[in-house]
């Protein structure tokens, strides 16, 4: 874009004092005098066709060159007009000598003192000629004459206006410069400002098709291509006269959406375009080309005149708002806008003031360098907006990597509370759970045994085995509630390992045998608790009461459904299930099998007593 | 007096188990019993002047720690043992007790005879263990804590060691333990007094390692 914005200013830098200045050029002649001739239409046609000079008795009227030859007629008859271009060679004659005509949009056939020697391809019946470059035309030397020399150009024309430029002669080295700078202007410039509106134009409807909210986009996008195709048609130079007038409505439809693109760019970037503004933009631009082709050429001055002249009052309109808005928010790229619109407004003036003639000695058409001016400022602004928006998305991000580092910050510091919270609360029901357990069991244990003893019904040998009772209860809390503590198996195998030296003090023998036990076996601490003083309870008794040689702990696991059965078996003397005591101390282990939802069944006879706990499991590692 | 005869100093402040114990040891007719006190210093005086085979000790001695007095008769005499009385036997008294050097623990109301046959197997080469304690000195000494300085953090435990450390923790008695690995209970227990033996040097090698990083000694 940049690049693109040098190239255009360079080859407008390079321009501008050739069209200022004129083609005048050391060492050449300037012709600002002239004769001009306008045959009677019925003899001029026979008389192009047999190639005839002007008679001698011509009326050749004296004019100033650049000059303007008006015919005010649409009906598409050629019409053939004369111009005679009398000099004085100058001294020395050069040796390469040449006529330079800056611009001859119809083309002309030209004479030298009388001899045929080149002829610029003209309109004819069948085609409308449009030169948009210079025209260098060498006169071979011999046709020249020292003194006084004579130039005839025949131009015929259907245009309503048709200017002969002033021309120059010299040397061709010497005229070779205008030429190429005009050339460069007129017709290379105009070349690469088509592509390049038609590569940003791509670009910029490329970008709109994936964003379509960015409505500025587009408006350049089409601004661009219709540059494009406008400056592409000013380059064709012959066009079938069939196609003629469609190919002038083509023309100006894409001046007029150039224009209005323009317009609906300024309007929407001063935040005015309205829908009703765009349906009269477009309806706009489509009134002028449909004018022209449906009166097939007959409206042409009218629609150039009051069409054209409207697309300007329209932009005067627009440029006005858009004053009005920057003039209450004020900014950088609004100003290089403002000032870019203003130049080819002008510039677009004086295309319309030559084209109407009122811009007597001018002859160039200035639009397409002014309106890259605009196009450059309107692209330059988009790109700043561009790279604002890709700045905020960059320090959006920022800003939203700071947030979710607060954010996450805080929520690890709620998750922490949070957990704190849990924490404390499963605490506090862990705490209230080993106050009831210590109510229930040890406490109300206490109690009957203090109540017993205050009755007097209790020897020291009783009271020692209450107090030890106790004293196993807590050491199977302490066993089981302590932190770290991993599973039933290993509070199982504390239980046997602190009851060992008692069964040995007693000789009992006491064995532990595991039945499809896994390595791990995770059972809450509140039913391993339960499972463990049933247990307890169960081998406490054989030592007490059942006068066994051995016993035997079995701790399997079985499925379907799936529970840990633990059996104690004695081959002591039994007991009788119904007596008082047994009664008593079986409905306390009842109720702790109930509470955690296991079942205990009791089998007791002379051969010994098996009590089988089976503790129903929700799940089996 | 016999050459096979074992001293015995007891230091427990409670008089009811104090006595208890004495009577205990007194009838043994393989035990003497060089002194029965009741503080943490007149135990130290004791290890000093009369240094025993086994040292009785509760931890919580009204003048201070049992673990201290423990020290002081390993580093008196490296082959003492010490039997640790506890009233619930819970983890971290007796894993402190081991750290200090005390080769077996009982709880403070086994049944009489059970302190006797304790120390007799103390003197036999073998030391007691519950699965809990198993569990937890196979984790500390399994992974001893990712040391810092390099230094290799290599089990000091052998796999067979090990191997009866983690049966015991799945609730297996020494029985069953050696019937596991078809070895004698002798054999098992034994095993197990090597490996508090290693945690107590284990433990003191760490304090030495912390000593010399903060640059107390050496």
């Amino acid at each position: 874009m940049r690049k693109f914005a040098c190239l255009l200013l360079a080859i407008f830098a390079l321009d501008s004092p050739s069209v200022t200045a004129g083609d005048a050029s050391a060492g050449s002649l300037e012709l600002r005098e002239a004769k001009f001739w306008l045959p009677a239409d019925a003899a001029s046609a026979k008389a192009v066709q047999r190639e005839e000079l002007p008679p001698d008795d011509a009326q050749w009227q004296a004019i100033s060159l650049p000059h303007r030859w008006i015919q005010d007629r649409t009906d598409g008859r050629l019409g053939h007009a004369w111009i005679r271009l009398d000099f004085i060679a100058p001294k020395p004659l050069p040796a390469d000598p040449a006529l330079y005509l800056s611009r001859l949009s119809v083309g002309g056939t030209l004479y030298v003192n009388g001899a045929r020697i080149a002829a610029i391809r003209s309109s004819d019946e069948s085609v409308q000629m449009r030169w948009r470059r210079p025209h260098l035309v060498r006169l071979t030397p011999a046709t020249l004459r020292d003194g006084a020399n004579s130039i005839l150009v025949r131009i015929d024309s259907r245009d309503a206006r048709t200017i002969f430029p002033s021309a120059l002669i010299g040397s061709e080295a010497d005229l070779r410069a205008p030429f190429d700078r005009r050339y460069l202007a007129e017709y290379s410039g105009a070349q690469f400002s088509a592509t390049a509106g038609a590569v940003v134009a791509v670009f910029m409807l490329g970008i709109w098709w994936f964003r379509r909210t960015e409505l500025l986009y587009v408006l350049f996008g089409f601004t661009c291509l219709f540059w494009a195709l406008r400056t592409h048609a000013y380059l064709a130079e012959e066009i079938p006269w069939a196609w003629w007038w469609y190919w002038r409505a083509l023309y100006y439809v894409w001046t007029g959406g150039f224009a209005l693109s323009v317009a609906a760019f300024f309007l929407h970037y001063a935040g005015k375009l309205a829908q009703r503004w765009q349906f009269l933009l477009i309806g706009y631009a489509l009134v002028g080309p449909l004018l022209l082709v449906s009166s097939n050429g007959a409206l042409q001055l009218v629609v150039e005149r009051y069409w054209i002249g409207g697309l300007f009052a329209l932009e005067a309109y627009v440029l006005w708002e858009f004053y009005r808005s920057l003039r209450q928010q004020p900014s950088l790229e609004g100003l290089a806008l403002a000032g870019g619109a203003l130049t080819t407004f002008v510039l677009g003036a004086n295309d319309f003031a030559v084209r109407l003639g009122w811009m007597p000695y001018s002859n160039a058409y200035a639009l397409h360098f002014g309106a890259p001016v605009v196009m450059v400022a309107m692209g330059g602004l988009l790109a700043a907006r561009f790279v604002g928006a890709l700045r905020q998305v960059e320090s959006a991000n920022v800003e939203l990597t700071r947030k979710v580092g607060e954010k996450e910050y805080e929520l690890r510091h709620q998750f922490e509370r949070l957990r704190e919270v849990e924490r404390r609360e499963a605490s506090l029901t862990e705490r209230q759970r080993i106050m009831q357990d210590m109510h229930d069991g040890l406490g109300s244990q206490l109690l009957i045994s203090l109540a017993a003893v205050e009755r007097g019904a209790l020897d020291p040998k009783g009271m020692a085995q209450v107090l030890r009772d106790a004293m196993d209860d807590m050491r199977l809390a302490i066993d089981t509630l302590s932190p770290g503590r991993e599973g039933l198996l290993e509070a199982l195998g504390n239980l046997r390992y602190r009851l060992e030296p008692r069964f040995r003090a007693a000789g009992v023998e006491l064995r532990f045998v595991y039945v499809d036990v896994p390595e791990q076996l995770d059972v809450e601490a509140a039913p391993a608790l339960q499972i463990l003083r049933v247990l307890q309870e169960s081998l406490t008794n054989v030592l007490k009461h059942a006068r066994a040689t051995q016993v035997r702990v079995e701790i399997s696991l079985r499925r379907d459904p799936a529970r840990l059965v633990l059996a104690v078996a004695d081959d002591g003397c039994g007991f009788d299930p119904a007596s008082p005591v047994a009664g008593r101390g079986l409905s306390g282990m009842r109720r702790r099998a109930r509470q955690i939802g296991a079942a205990l069944e009791v089998v007791s006879g002379s051969g010994g007593t098996c009590i089988t706990l089976s503790h129903p499991l929700s799940a089996v590692a | 007096m016999s050459v096979e005869t074992t001293s015995v100093l007891v230091v427990e402040d409670e008089p009811e188990f104090l006595r208890q114990y004495c009577e205990a040891i007194t009838r043994e007719s393989g035990l003497r019993l060089v002194g029965a006190v009741t503080t943490l210093a007149a135990g130290v005086a004791l290890i000093e002047s009369a240094m025993p085979d086994v040292l009785v000790v509760d931890l919580g001695l009204p003048d201070g720690n049992g673990a201290d007095l423990i020290r002081t008769a390993a580093k008196r005499r490296s082959d003492c043992d010490a039997l640790v009385v506890t009233v619930f036997g819970d983890d971290q008294h007796v894993i402190d007790a081991i750290e200090a050097g005390a080769t077996g623990y009982i709880l403070k109301d086994s049944p009489p005879g059970e302190l006797v046959r304790c120390i007799r197997e103390l003197r036999e080469g073998g030391s007691p263990i519950s699965p809990s304690i198993a569990r937890r000195l196979l984790a500390r000494m399994r992974a001893p804590a990712a040391q810092p300085g390099g230094r290799p953090a290599a089990s000091p435990l052998t796999e067979r060691e090990a191997d009866i450390l983690r049966l015991v923790a799945k609730g297996l008695s020494f029985a069953d333990v050696g019937s596991a690995l078809d070895i004698s209970v002798h054999t098992v227990v034994a095993h197990v007094k090597k490996i508090y033996r290693k945690l107590s040097v284990h433990s003191r090698g760490e304090a030495v390692f912390e000593g010399t990083q903060l640059g107390l000694l050496g």
